[in-house]
């Protein structure tokens, strides 16, 4: 048997033309300073993958924020984006650094850290190891993993992100299904419960019912600004409800709106896109479902909505069910938890277009954790 | 008579056996496969840490031979693919490459005498050490025009940019960023002391909103890549 385990470094030489290409890059740059670093980083990134090619490993320089010249003007860029998987980042330190800095714009959007160690005369370096995120602006080389580490985290594979913006373009993973679609597959008595045309409490069973929720929406906004229509007719309620949508800014009055909208009139573009997906029975036994709504804000932004849903004909959620949402650095941003008797349990927020988080559903001690990209 | 064990040959065996072990290794398996990369990984560790490979410092272009030298290995130590693929019958692992080494270094050498050309790079100074590269970057005699375009772009889409601002502090928007992360740029942790926002405040939101945009920026100015 070989021992993989022991901790080894690989040196490689630096040649002429990737000399030449980080001199090319750094004479680019207004300062000193700020040429010394691109050329270390050039380095760095031309090392990296000259040993990925040499394991058959494909990258795409080209792809790679270190190798736009206004990305490498801009910031302290030193990532090579591997093939169909993303970009790693590449820190030179020098021969007497034990630590090296990781600057903040490479804290997101990396696959992996790995160090590189240049010597004096830029003839070369050592690949000194690898960490998968970083926590903190200085690594101490002592925290850092073998090359050998790093392989292995390049064949897993990454844990499934939901690609949020893609819903707004009807892309959907099988797993997260239309509710219509959804309640097909279940039994009739569960579906007609789900469907109940409840909101608020309120059954929108009759035509002022409905728009005397709406009116109750609208009057408690700040401002109110009933349109004068809605008073006249039930058929501006639509209308009435996808403007609140568009202007409200109290998150409460905007889900409650979409929620309205949905049981009137599901496939209404205003109101957002709402997928469910079926949990399994992963949490002791108890068979549970997630919705995720999310509503297009102004300035790239985006409402999301988390629902978890009892299911196998449960009315009630087991009590103590914890909604966890997390985000990249696995800190919990809002939490709650099922009591005796609740049908659902839900979150709400606001995220940036691009931005990361996770949903951590758990009856301790088993929990699921979903991933998402907004 | 000598005694076995005093036998340098045996150590020597030793590490060929260790070698040849590796790459059984690495060629019982696919092209890209972890384990043929785990075991190429270990294998090129072991050949460093021996020092066995030629050396050459100050021998002109020794790092371009022995980097084609590594390449060479990877791809014909199982199968042939830019030459002969290694027969361990015929020579050691060591063996083998030294033989290409050598003939790259020859080739250099070759090339070199031909040009006999004034080299930018590694030049050696009067006591003979090289000298560190990054000290001869010369000083840029004017800004970059790529800088100066950032900056008149920048201040013609001025109002559009700070429109895009941290939650609440409409001072912290992405005018205002570009500008101070320009180089020469101010650290991070002055802006967050400056402005009373946590660093990865502020570097997530450049990420977010100011990054995507000067790349775009870019793109729309033709500068994809070098």
């Amino acid at each position: 048997m070989i021992d993989f385990t022991q901790d080894l470094t690989i040196t490689l030489p630096i040649p002429a033309s990737s000399r030449q290409v980080a001199q090319q890059f750094a004479q680019a740059q207004p300062t000193p300073e700020k040429a010394a670093q691109v050329y270390r980083n050039t380095l760095a990134v031309l090392l990296m993958r000259d040993y990925l090619q040499m394991l058959d490993i494909p990258t795409h320089l080209e792809a790679s924020y270190s190798w736009n010249p206004i990305a490498r003007l801009c910031a302290d860029v030193a990532d090579l984006e591997i093939t169909g998987l993303g970009r790693l980042e590449c820190r030179a330190i020098q021969m007497s650094d034990r630590s090296c800095s990781v600057p903040p714009e490479v804290w997101q959007d990396r696959i992996g850290y790995v160090v590189v160690q240049l010597d004096e005369a830029g003839r070369a370096g050592t690949l000194m190891g690898f960490v998968p995120t970083v926590t903190t602006a200085t690594l101490p080389l002592t925290q850092l993993q073998s090359i050998d580490a790093l392989l292995v985290h390049l064949h897993q594979p990454a844990p499934a992100v939901v690609q949020l913006s893609q819903w707004f373009q009807q892309i959907f993973a099988p797993q997260w299904q239309a509710i219509a679609t959804w309640l097909d597959n279940r039994d009739t008595n569960y579906a007609m419960a789900f469907r109940a045309k409840r909101v608020k409490g309120v059954t929108l069973d009759t035509p002022e019912a409905v728009r005397g929720l709406v009116e109750q929406l609208y009057t408690s906004q700040a401002e109110s600004d009933l349109p004068t229509a809605l008073s006249a007719t039930n058929l501006s309620v639509i209308p009435a409800l996808t403007q609140l949508l568009e202007t409200t800014q109290d998150e409460e009055i905007r889900w409650t709106a979409a929620e309205l909208l949905w049981t009137l009139d599901p496939d209404h573009p205003a109101a957002g896109v709402r997928r469910i997906t079926d949990l399994g029975i992963q949490l002791a036994g108890h068979a549970i479902a997630l919705m995720v709504a999310i509503l297009p804000k102004p300035n790239q932004k985006v409402a999301v909505l988390l629902r978890v849903y009892p299911m196998a004909g449960q009315a009630y959620l087991p009590p103590d069910l914890q909604l966890v949402g997390l985000d990249t650095s696995g800190n919990a941003f809002l939490t709650t938890q099922a009591r005796r008797k609740d049908d659902y349990i839900q979150l709400k927020f606001t995220a940036d277009l691009g931005e990361r988080f996770s949903v951590r559903i758990a009856l301790e001690p088993a929990s699921i954790v979903e991933n998402f990209v907004v | 008579m000598t005694h076995p064990i005093l036998d340098p040959t045996s150590r020597m065996d030793e590490f060929d056996q260790q070698l040849r072990q590796l790459v059984i290794a690495a060629c019982g398996q696919p092209r890209g496969s972890l384990e043929r990369q785990r075991a190429l990984n270990q294998l090129i560790w072991q050949i460093q840490r021996s020092g066995k490979l030629l050396r050459g410092v100050g021998v002109p272009d020794y790092e371009d031979a022995l980097q084609q030298t590594w390449l060479y290995c990877c791809r014909n130590l199982c199968e042939a693919l830019t030459g002969n693929a290694y027969d361990p019958e015929i020579a050691s692992v060591i063996t083998w490459l030294n033989a290409y080494l050598k003939r790259r270094l020859s080739d250099r050498q070759r090339e070199v005498l031909q040009q006999q050309a004034e080299r930018a790079f590694g030049q050696i100074s009067e006591t003979g050490e090289l000298l560190n590269p990054i000290d001869q970057i010369p000083a840029p005699a004017s800004p970059p025009p790529i800088l100066e375009e950032i900056r008149e772009w920048v201040e013609r889409e001025g109002a559009q940019l700070r429109r895009v601002h941290v939650r609440d502090r409409p001072d912290i928007n992405c005018q205002v960023l570009i500008l101070r992360r320009l180089p020469p740029e101010t650290p991070w942790e002055t802006l967050s002391q400056e402005l009373g926002v946590a660093i990865a405040t502020l570097s997530n939101f450049y990420q977010r909103e100011c990054f995507p945009r000067l790349l775009k920026f870019g793109q729309s100015q033709g500068y994809l890549d070098s």
